[in-house]
């Protein structure tokens, strides 16, 4: 008989899952570190404009590399455990799109501050810490 | 869609984990699927079939009325024990 693939109570396979966020914290570990450095150590004012282009996609490889194994780790989880992320991954932009559409309205009629894109990610990453209980009960 | 898995899992005194680690994924899901709450894709309900030694007809039953369900029952339970066995 084909020996079986250890299996955690998440219907995960736990040695891709663990490579998978391994490679996702370490990657906005280094995202972290070079936005920090970059914002310590370099001189803007005496950059090349390819260098700058280069220091400014820098970060973004780090995280995209680490998005990645957040990828290979959802890939890991079963069926209806992957439905759920999704669900949840695309409430949650619903709910970052009715924020900032509501908030450029405010901005635009009432003169509410600008915001910074940056806002943008950590948005959709509060509303998906709210969505994916929210959806997980939904099959339970 | 209606399923007796709850059904054929307490006959062989499986428990919903036992379940889902012969069948690779996870407790949620094989609860999921028994409460009707999640219709299992294809390869999993063959997943399923398989495990259970049966059809997946035997296992999840066709209709959305009472009527179509009592049917389908009856239907997957001849399967299971042919009338006159």
């Amino acid at each position: 008989m084909e020996p079986k693939a250890r299996i955690d109570n998440q219907g995960q396979k736990p040695t891709a899952r663990a490579r998978g966020w391994r490679q996702f914290i370490i990657g906005l570990i280094v995202y972290v570190v070079i936005v920090l450095a970059e914002g310590l150590f370099v001189d803007r004012s005496g950059l090349t404009p390819v260098l700058g282009v280069v220091l400014a996609l820098l970060p973004m490889t780090a995280a995209v590399w680490g998005m990645l194994g957040w990828l290979d780790a959802i890939r890991t989880f079963d069926e209806l455990q992957q439905k759920i992320f999704s669900e949840a991954g695309l409430m949650s932009l619903g709910v970052t799109a009715a924020v900032t559409f509501t908030y450029g309205f405010l901005e635009t009629l009432l003169g509410a501050p600008r915001l910074s894109m940056f806002v943008v990610w950590p948005l959709i990453a509060a509303s998906y810490l709210v969505t994916l209980p929210l959806t997980r009960r939904r099959y339970e | 869609m209606k399923n007796r898995l709850r059904v054929l899992r307490a006959e062989r005194r499986w428990s919903q984990a036992e379940l889902a680690e012969r069948l690779g994924v996870s407790r949620q899901t094989v609860n999921a699927i028994e409460t009707e709450r999640y219709d299992p894709s294809l390869p999993l309900a063959f997943g399923i079939a398989r495990v259970f030694s049966l059809s997946i007809e035997a296992i999840f039953l066709e209709g959305t009325n009472d009527a179509d369900n009592a049917a389908s029952e009856t239907r997957a339970r001849e399967k299971v024990a042919p009338a006159g066995s």
